[in-house]
């Protein structure tokens, strides 16, 4: 799977600013949807949001540097 | 498998099932207790007014010994209403001055209330209460709209800012 994700010029990366944003992003949603009645903010669900911003963080800025590599575009070009 | 992949799936799909999970209200032990004319073992949700004052009511077959209301807002947690019973009362009625509350805003919050009978048994019920209101107006709901549409315009530049990079 790894071979197959770097045959496709899919590489999981980690930036920090990326992964902060994700967070502030699903805290800020969910603390909304308390606000407009829709559910409850439990400690549980804090931290829920925060792993779903940070993984949402990571699959962005993965996303965002397959578009650099030399390789992912050229292929994509394809 | 790329373990990496197979952790970040894992903890995606907790993420999302804690998301959307919702507790029902429930009350435990021989007691009935009300709050705003609802009873916590049978409604799940009250709808209040914003910084309306709730009154509450417990009750049991035997005499009590002390109660407590809790408020639940994330990890912080606040006590509104509670006390000890002197007599051999069985039953107690007040107000929760939710006006204190009002700098968390609008929207759904969980209430816990409990008590405790002099034969050291106890009752402890959950119940939702939904403060109306414009959650736009209070310093909560408008900062959180802030951080949303801020960190989505961050996120979404920092995304075309790598691809832009490459493309020079």
């Amino acid at each position: 799977m790894a071979d197959s994700a770097a045959a496709s010029g899919w590489k999981w990366v980690f930036k920090p600013g990326m992964i902060v944003l994700g967070a502030l992003f699903a805290l800020g949603v969910l603390v909304l949807l308390q606000q407009y009645g829709v559910t409850t903010f439990t400690t549980g669900k804090l931290g829920a949001a925060l792993v779903f911003g940070a993984i949402l963080g990571v699959v962005l800025g993965s996303a965002g540097a397959r578009r650099t590599r030399p390789a992912a575009r050229a292929e994509a070009s394809q | 498998m790329n373990r990496r992949v197979l952790l970040l799936g894992l903890l995606f799909a907790a993420a999302v099932l804690a998301f959307i999970g919702s507790a029902e209200a429930k009350m435990n032990g021989p007691c009935t207790a009300q709050i705003a004319g609802a009873d916590f073992g049978t409604v799940d949700e009250v709808s209040i007014p914003s910084g309306a004052s709730i009154p509450y009511s417990f009750s049991a077959p035997t005499a009590l010994s002390s109660y407590e209301l809790q408020l639940h807002y994330g990890p912080y947690s606040a006590s509104p209403s509670s006390g000890t019973v002197e007599s051999d009362q069985t039953s107690i009625s007040g107000e929760v001055p939710m006006d204190k509350y009002a700098w968390l805003g609008t929207g759904l919050y969980s209430l816990t209330g409990g008590v405790v009978l002099a034969d050291g048994s106890s009752c402890k019920g959950t119940i939702n209460v939904n403060v109306e209101g414009n959650p736009l107006a209070s310093a909560v709901g408008a900062t959180a709209a802030a951080v949303t549409v801020g960190s989505t315009a961050g996120l979404i530049a920092m995304f075309l800012k790598a691809g832009a990079a490459a493309a020079a």
